[in-house]
């Protein structure tokens, strides 16, 4: 027997704990080689060995192994029966190996997993069996499992049917992999967002949580409507991502599902994909992975056949099934509606920003446009002529243009059908035309249009789930194809854009179907061009009709503050991306010459509409389509709008600029930075824009626009209004305070008669004077002697009340101050008054004769009155007492009344608002002369009493003044002083060095201080003239004591006025030169004579000459540096000599 | 019906006041009018002059209110504010609470404000400190008396009282017959 040596393990069990290896070899070495032994001990709780055994790896061949077995097995062995046998391979062996395997299976292609099952479907008789694309074929060597979609294998359920007792045979196959043609007629297609997840027999809230995850229940049919979508989102991923492998395609569709769709559906989907296999109680997962159809299916396995790897998107489209192109996007929008798709184009749009993706507008700004652009109208509106449009929509071009035309009859009810008229002539290829075209007119600017392009494009950006998303989605994309096969058309573009151009220009309702595009366009451009509601037909028409909207557009510079401020950042953001975007279209531009330019005015329109998620961005974008519009009509008269087209974006800004200048209220659009500017103005515009049955969701946004332009509008007109209304205010709250004023005074007069009527018991001839103060309150400033004596008396009688004492004393004091009996009581007041307008003529004094009779009833009826009023005022006094009393306790506060007036004098000052029309509030005006003056004289006092030694130094100030004068006028420039404090300061160097650079400085500061001009004006006449100013330039220098001295003045004055040596100066100089009437006031705007005009320059041209300076300067250097190295040498000595 | 004495006086204003503070002087002394007090039946009664001069002329028997009533006076002369001066004090009111839309309920029946009910509260509100409730819509819905401080408040458990009931609109329902 040949030994066949192989390794084996062999596990040894019952091996005692003292066993060590050795031994073990040595007992094993007779059978074989052994390699390697591994020896565990199992210990229990105490460390104690229980068990030990071992894995010995043995060079052995099956005979010596048999023998060795047979021999060593159930041996005793020091102590323990060996137990031998063969072992499970070493765990880490064990591991390598898997890991080895798996990696091998990986590299290894599907078609060998695939082999080995074709293998046993071969084996089954199955011929041309695609485990991966033939679902419900059954697994030979498992009963009961069938493959299922994407190559997986399902189980067959035996289910208990609810209602019957009866088992159920399922079969997955069957019913995942049903998948189905989507109908082009997806009117019937709920948007995500109103899906219901809701089954009807559970009603358990858990189940309902747990739907969408892990559905318990298993109703597949009922789930139909979710799972085509789920089917048709599966069937697309499919036909992208089909792969060989049911695990890669499973993987991929996950991957792509994950990719494309953000939704939970869809990670839910990919989830229940998963589950399928694993488990077949996801019935939810098993019908969304689909109802694959069988047609489906081979068509996947066609596709496999064709390509082993397939890049996923290099799909052959399916025209009968959906418009695959080479837009991932496109193929969903058209598909399905609504949510996945946007996210898709959301995803891809975000993905690649490329001009040819049209989408990328939507993305830039979709959540933006989502959630501004919520208007239900427009939804409404977008959902009518979606629904159209789906209606209509099919696969094909001619589909599209079906749509459009649909969509065009839908929408374009009062288009003009003059473009109608000559897009006519054109065939299927002018419809497609007239969509793209109609996207660049829908740039250009037709409100309309634009509001429907809008919507289109801001359909994708509307919450996702929203029924007008999809149709929005679908206007999108179907005005992506529009374009596109606007480029494939480059031949007849130009007569398109020709005749686009002129519908453009014209404002054309066309009712055919054929051209809806156009007549969204006309219809848009209708509303924008005309603001009034007359349609304009010819181009000039159009242009009146935006000069008239521009013009609306300047009346409301707040309407930019206003737009922008409700949505200022998108509507940046947006422009932002219409720069890029019309950078983009630009450059296309330059590539394509009419298709691209027109593409790019489409682009740059489509993208300027897309990315407007306000109505600002839409005003900009409508706005550029007119600009060009303008632009366009500016250039060329007529015939060669066309070809004005063709340059759109190379004329556009120079054509806008022409129309700016053309159109001076057109002014703001020339770029797309002009843009913000140009949004609020367009705004009116398009608010003025008439609404058509097409545009009713642009009807909305140009209300919306016309809301915020008549909210612009508003806003100057409130301003007037707000201020007349405060005026008002202001006028009514004076009344109220007289009102209350009055009233006060009223009860502080009767409080007062009262008082008085009171003191009458107390005070003599109190009656007299009670009555006396009436008048005299009524009666101000009363010149009678009479009357002023009861106004004494009155005062006095106040008096009385403080003191009773008092008043008897003053009252015997002032016999003259008694009122005169005839003036007692109603009739003497009126008496009184009488007496009053003869004033103070003793002619006409009044007797008792004069008095009227019927006086003293009204007075004693009114006494019990005044008593009750009285008594309430009394009790309204004590109560307040008490409260002043109980609130002092805890919070204190001072007398009510007083409170009151003081709080009502306080708020009369609050409210007293400086008026200079009024010539009263003049006292609240500060006028300069006289804080001049005051400051002047105080200044000069305080200099004078603060310091003598100024006076001293002022002498000597004078000598040097002089001096200085004569070196000053010697020398023209005033630059001397910039210079000479330099120089001065190399000298002073010397001797105070550290004191005279501050000084300088400060000198230097002040000077700056003084030239600069808004010196107050009382400080104007300190600093006259410039000669002054030099003067304590040098002064200083020479005299350094002086600048010791220099600081504290600054100090004490106000910095602002300079120094004190220079005010002195001045000052002295004003001695000296006493002709020196410079205006002292110094005012904020410069005069003629303005001192500082001529000192201003002064400073900047050099007094003395360069060279000369330049040589004073080296001589000075030299000592500087000599003075320098001294001080440095010594500081160094310091250091050392303390270190 | 009898204007209130001293001491009346002043157990009404401290009472007003702890709701009020010191705006308690803009409803004493009114520039609109002369507003009094008057004692009748142990209950205080607000009112203008104009209602008072009618009143006068009705007998007391046969007078069963007039003006609005503020509260009245137990037998053991306190003062207990009704519900009925709420719209009077409540514009006055220095410090506010209001009760969340949750908790309002419970208060209307006469209990009281949980910190958990709590929804907003004047800053500075010292503890049994007299407080207006209001709701979060701002209408005012009774009375309260401050149980713990703002900052207590803060550090309060959910289920601590914050603010004890004194007087709210549910009354004019629950007690329709002793309101007047």
């Amino acid at each position: 027997m040949e030994q066949n040596l192989a390794v084996k393990r062999l596990y040894v069990g019952g091996l005692d704990h003292t066993i060590s290896e050795a031994e073990l070899k040595k007992r094993f070495c007779n059978f074989g080689n052994v390699t390697d032994t591994e020896i565990v001990t199992r210990k229990d709780e105490k460390g104690k060995p229980m068990r030990t055994f071992a894995y010995i790896s043995i060079n052995i061949s099956e005979k010596e192994l048999k023998k060795c077995i047979s021999v060593l097995n159930k041996t005793t062995w020091k102590g323990g029966t060996l137990q031998i046998e063969l072992a499970k391979e070493c765990f880490l062996h064990r591991l390598a190996r898997e890991r080895q395997e798996a990696s091998v299976m990986k590299e290894k292609t599907n078609c060998n997993g695939m082999t080995s099952i074709l293998e046993s479907m071969k084996k089954s008789g199955v011929v041309d069996f695609h485990v991966k694309a033939v679902p419900g074929t059954e697994i030979p060597d498992h009963k009961d499992w069938v493959v299922g979609k994407f190559g997986r294998v399902l189980p067959i359920l035996h289910m208990k049917g609810q209602r019957t007792n009866k088992i159920v045979k399922y079969d997955p196959s069957k019913y995942c992999h049903n998948l189905k043609k989507l109908d082009s007629d997806l009117s019937e297609t709920v948007p995500v967002s109103q899906l219901t997840w809701h089954l009807e027999e559970v009603d358990n809230i858990r189940i309902k949580k747990q739907q969408g995850q892990f559905p318990v229940s298993k109703k597949p049919h009922k789930k139909k409507m979710r799972v085509q979508e789920c089917d048709r989102l599966n069937r697309t991923e499919l036909k992208l991502c089909c792969q060989s492998s049911s695990k890669t395609n499973v993987r991929k569709t996950e991957l792509v599902q994950d990719h494309t769709c953000t939704a939970k559906q869809y990670k839910k989907h990919s989830v229940d994909q998963k589950f399928v296999a694993g488990s077949c109680r996801h019935i939810n997962s098993l019908s969304e992975s689909d109802i694959d159809t069988d047609e489906e299916i081979r068509a996947i396995i066609a596709n496999e056949q064709k390509v082993q790897k397939v890049d996923p998107n290099t799909e052959p489209e399916d025209d009968s099934m959906e418009v695959v192109g080479e837009n991932f996007e496109l193929k969903y929008s058209t598909h399905w509606s609504l949510k996945k798709a946007q996210s898709m184009k959301k995803v891809s749009n975000r993905e690649r920003r490329s001009i040819e993706n049209k989408s990328d507008y939507d993305s830039t700004d979709t959540d933006e446009i989502i959630a501004v652009t919520q208007m239900s109208n427009r939804k409404k509106r977008e959902k009518e002529t979606l629904n159209g449009l789906k209606a209509t929509e099919e696969k094909d071009g001619s589909f599209k243009k079906g749509t459009l035309s649909h969509t065009a009859h839908f929408d374009s009810s009062d288009l003009n059908g003059s473009t109608s008229d000559k897009l006519k002539g054109r065939g299927m290829a002018t419809s497609e035309k007239t969509n793209s075209q109609v996207v660049p007119k829908q740039s250009s600017g037709a409100s309309e249009c634009k509001s429907e392009s809008d919507d289109l494009y801001l359909a994708p950006s509307e919450s996702e789930g929203d029924e007008d998303y999809g149709t929005m989605m679908k206007n999108c994309y179907r005005v992506d194809l529009t374009l596109e096969d606007l480029e494939r058309l480059a031949g007849g573009d130009a007569e398109s854009t020709d005749d686009d151009a002129e519908s453009n220009h014209t404002d054309t309702q066309s009712k055919t179907n054929e051209f809806p595009v156009s007549n969204t366009k006309n219809t848009r451009r209708s509303p924008t061009g005309s603001p009034t509601p007359k349609k304009c037909i010819c181009p000039e028409e159009i242009l009146s009709a935006i000069l008239k909207e521009e013009s609306a557009d300047e009346e409301n510079p707040k309407e930019n503050n206003s737009c922008l401020k409700i949505q200022p950042f998108r509507g940046i953001r947006s422009l932002s991306v219409n720069e890029t975007i019309n950078k983009q279209t630009k450059s296309e531009l330059d590539a394509h010459k009419t298709k691209a330019s027109f593409d790019s005015s489409y682009i740059s329109g489509m993208d300027s509409l897309t990315s407007i998620s306000d109505p600002q961005c839409l005003d900009f974008a409508i706005k550029n389509p007119k600009c060009k519009l303008l632009s366009l009509k500016t250039v060329n008269s007529d015939s060669h709008e066309g070809n004005c087209i063709l340059k759109p974006d190379e004329n556009f800004h120079k054509e806008d600029s022409e129309v700016e200048t053309s159109n001076g209220s057109v002014s703001t659009e020339t770029t797309v930075s002009t843009n913000l500017k140009s949004f609020p103005k367009r705004a009116p515009r398009e608010i003025s824009c008439k609404d058509s049955d097409l545009g009713e969701s642009l009807k909305n946004t140009l209300k919306r626009r016309e809301t915020f332009l008549g909210f612009a509008k508003a806003t100057s007109e409130k301003q007037q209004q707000d201020n007349e209304k405060r005026l008002a205010a202001l006028r009514e709250k004076q009344k109220e305070r007289k009102l209350q004023k009055s009233l006060i005074q009223g009860a502080l007069a009767h409080l007062e008669i009262q008082s008085t009527n009171k003191q009458k018991h107390i005070i003599f001839d109190s009656d007299g004077e009670s009555e006396a103060e009436v008048p005299v309150s009524s009666k101000e400033g009363s010149p009678g002697k009479l009357l002023k004596k009861d106004f004494t008396t009155k005062t006095s009688g106040k008096l009385f009340e403080s003191s009773e004492d008092e008043s008897d004393i003053a009252e015997e004091d002032s016999d003259r101050f008694k009122i005169k009996p005839q003036f007692e009581g109603k009739a003497g007041e009126k008496l009184m008054q009488l007496q009053s307008r003869f004033g103070t003529d003793e002619r006409f004094r009044m007797d008792a004769r004069f008095l009227e009779s019927d006086s003293e009833p009204e007075g004693e009826l009114k006494k019990p009155e005044i008593d009750e009023e009285e008594e309430l005022a009394l009790e309204k006094k004590k109560n307040l007492e008490i409260l002043k009393n109980l609130l002092h306790i805890n919070v204190e506060h001072p007398m009510p009344k007083k409170q009151a007036a003081s709080a009502r004098k306080f708020k009369d000052i609050n409210t007293l608002r400086y008026d200079p029309t009024r010539l009263d509030h003049a006292v609240f005006e500060r006028k300069p002369e006289n804080t001049e003056k005051e400051s002047k004289a105080k200044k000069k006092k305080k200099r004078e009493e603060a310091q003598k030694l100024p006076e001293v130094s002022k002498e000597i100030f004078y000598n040097v003044a002089e001096n200085l004068k004569e070196v000053l006028e010697s020398t023209k420039c005033d630059e001397k002083p910039e210079i000479i404090p330099w120089d001065k300061h190399n000298d002073v160097e010397e001797a105070i060095p550290a004191d005279a650079g501050p000084l300088n400085f400060k000198d230097r500061s002040n000077k700056q201080e003084e030239t600069s001009g808004f010196t107050f004006s009382f400080f104007g006449p300190e600093k006259e003239t410039s000669p002054m100013k030099e003067e304590p330039y040098l002064i200083e220098t020479i005299k350094p004591s002086r600048v010791a001295w220099q600081e504290d003045p600054r100090f004490q004055d106000s910095s602002s006025e300079g120094d004190e040596p220079e005010v002195v100066e001045r000052e002295d100089v004003k001695e000296t030169s006493p002709a020196t009437p410079h205006s002292n006031i110094r005012f904020f705007f410069f005069s003629q004579d303005d001192d500082r005009l001529k000192e201003g320059p002064k400073l900047f041209y050099r007094s003395s000459n360069l060279d000369e300076d330049r040589d004073d300067w080296e001589s000075r250097r030299e000592m500087l540096l000599e003075d320098c190295r001294k001080k440095h040498k010594d500081a160094r000595r310091k250091v050392k000599a303390k270190h | 019906m009898r204007p209130l004495t001293e001491e009346e006086t002043r157990a009404l204003f401290e009472k007003l006041a702890r709701y009020v503070g010191e705006n308690l002087q803009l409803l004493v002394d009114r520039p609109d009018g002369a507003y009094c007090f008057r004692l009748h039946k142990d209950r205080v009664y607000y009112l203008s002059e104009r209602i008072l001069k009618l009143a006068t002329n009705i007998p007391r028997e046969n007078l069963v209110a007039l003006g609005t009533c503020f509260g009245k006076f137990t037998k053991t002369q306190k003062f207990r504010l009704h519900i009925t001066a709420l719209d009077y004090l409540a514009p006055y009111a220095k410090y506010k609470v209001w009760v969340k839309p949750g908790a309002e309920q419970s208060f209307l029946y006469g209990n009281h404000i949980l910190k958990s009910g709590l929804g907003r509260i004047t800053e500075s509100t010292a503890q049994y400190q007299g407080v207006v409730v209001y709701s979060m819509a701002d209408v005012p819905l009774g009375f309260g008396v401050a149980a713990k401080s703002t900052q207590e408040c803060r550090k309060v458990d959910p289920m601590a009282i914050v603010v004890f009931h004194q007087a709210d609109i549910g009354e004019y329902i629950r007690h329709e017959e002793t309101l007047t």
